[in-house]
């Protein structure tokens, strides 16, 4: 090859490569501007902020919400010092019994079905909860003393009339699950900081509990463990959340366990 | 009169009309000469305040008052049909070169026409969003001096928000109904946390309570709905450039 043919080609490819660099240069600055721009006007969007700014109302209760939870806190205090100056506990070291449940699932659930079942024995052999009423859960396939269901949500309100789609519930022998809950606990819940694992001990200690013969507990003192038997799910009332039984609660109409 | 004598009339009067189709030949030159810059002047000044617009969108503070004068910059820049050639003159585009004027006139005049559109497009959304936000400032206002139990006075500030709400005539489409539909959900559970407050019933206030906090929440989720919804009125700004 002549010297002035490859003069011609080293010329052609250093041309080429020179054109190239300033066609990217030219495409990387208009891209920029675009950036710029883009951002900028981002920043002069006004409805994000102003609708970060709507916060809900405090969770103050009125006067009458307080004047009843009040009368209860007391009722329940008199009821448990009947008890104590009865002398009616019965200690739990001499209890030994087996109670036994179904576990099943209604509808369309997105958990799953065995690590519901097998998180459930655990909670209720677990010895901070209703074990403390000296009594073995055991999973049976049929014939159980109660059944656990873990249901959608939209089929809670066919179990009874008192059951509503958004929280789980219990209606005779039946314990139901909200899979909702089960697999997202709740608003009050996770903002108070509440994790899934403690949201699920607590819903199954909440429902078994009324099997066992409970009925709704509220916060005794703001800044306290809340009762299991409080409604957790919907309101603190300024109790932590707690998800096994307080030791004044370790008691049971349902097996006459007192 | 000798000198015309002298002339004659028949010369005379062939010499004025030489000299008046000199004279008209040359302003029709002139004329001709003025309407093709001024193309090429207005050509120049449609690209320009394309370039003016978008310099200012990177420097300026963005306002609705600040697209409406973008809007004139680019309405100045191409009043109408700013490339149309008197026919005396438009018969020159087969001289060449000519044609190439006409199509650049015509071209830098669309392209203004499609960026203010464009612009347009993002001034009726922000002009939107302001309406938007002026009636939720008022309502937080207003929420914020309203006692913590007093559940009807904030129903009737959610009911004026919404009404607030629905004047709005910029162009925020499915902003403006998800924040309507959020509102709705806020006065529906507020009205439930009412009648529960009136009736005295704890189980029944504890559920509107949580699910006012719910709706409360939602109301936040539209922020997602109206980012997306500008970033695409930019996008389709920036696609015009």
């Amino acid at each position: 090859m002549k010297l002035t043919q490859k003069i011609i080609i080293y010329s052609g490819v250093i041309i080429a490569f020179g054109l190239m660099s300033v066609a990217t240069a030219v495409a990387e600055a208009a891209k920029n501007t675009h950036s710029d721009i883009s951002a900028r006007m981002a920043q002069a969007q006004q409805l994000p902020a102003a609708l970060k700014s709507v916060v809900p109302p405090a969770d103050d209760k009125p006067q009458w919400y307080k004047d009843q939870v009040a009368a209860e806190q007391q009722a329940q205090a008199m009821a448990a010092a009947e008890r104590q100056a009865a002398h009616t506990i019965t200690p739990r070291a001499g209890v030994s019994r087996v109670v036994t449940y179904t576990v099943s699932s209604k509808g369309y659930i997105g958990s799953s079905l065995s690590e519901f079942a097998a998180q459930v024995n655990q909670t209720l052999n677990d010895q901070r909860g209703w074990a403390r009423l000296g009594v073995t859960f055991r999973q049976v396939s049929s014939g159980g003393d109660f059944d656990l269901i873990l249901s959608e949500a939209a089929l809670l309100p066919t179990f009874s009339s008192g059951c509503d789609r958004d929280w789980s519930c219990r209606a005779g022998r039946s314990v139901i699950i909200n899979d909702d809950r089960w697999r997202g606990a709740t608003s009050a819940w996770n903002s108070a900081g509440g994790g899934i694992r403690d949201y699920r001990h607590m819903v199954v200690n909440h429902e078994v509990g009324h099997w066992l013969g409970h009925d709704h507990e509220y916060c005794g003192a703001a800044g306290a463990a809340a009762p299991v038997m409080q409604q957790q799910s919907m309101s603190l009332q300024g109790c932590q959340f707690n998800p096994w039984p307080l030791g004044s609660e370790v008691w049971s109409s349902a097996l006459g366990i007192r | 009169m000798k000198l015309l004598a002298r002339i004659g009339t028949k010369r005379l009067v062939i010499g004025l009309v030489v000299f008046a189709v000199l004279v008209l030949a040359g302003a029709y030159a002139a004329w001709s000469i003025a309407s093709w810059r001024a193309l090429e002047e207005r050509t120049a000044s449609a690209k320009q305040a394309s370039e003016d617009v978008l310099a200012k969108l990177r420097t300026e503070v963005l306002t609705v008052e600040t697209f409406d004068g973008l809007h004139r910059m680019m309405t100045d820049a191409s009043p109408g049909d700013t490339c149309e050639l008197s026919a005396l003159v438009a018969w020159q585009k087969v001289v060449p070169g000519r044609q190439a004027v006409l199509d650049g006139c015509d071209q830098a005049q669309a392209l203004v026409k499609r960026r203010d559109a464009a612009l347009q497009q993002v001034r009726q959304y922000v002009a939107g969003e302001a309406e938007l936000v002026a009636s939720l400032k008022t309502a937080t206002d207003k929420l914020a001096a309203t006692e913590p139990t007093n559940y009807e006075a904030m129903l009737q500030v959610w009911r004026q928000a919404k009404a607030d709400s629905a004047k709005e005539e910029g162009d925020t489409g499915k902003v403006k109904a998800a924040v309507t539909e959020k509102i709705d959900a806020i006065i529906a559970a507020l009205d439930e946390l009412n009648k529960a407050n009136a009736a005295k019933d704890r189980k029944a206030f504890d559920v509107a309570q949580e699910k006012v906090k719910q709706a409360y929440a939602a109301l936040a989720t539209v922020q997602e709905t109206a980012t997306a919804a500008y970033a695409e009125k930019i996008d389709a700004l920036l696609e015009a450039y």
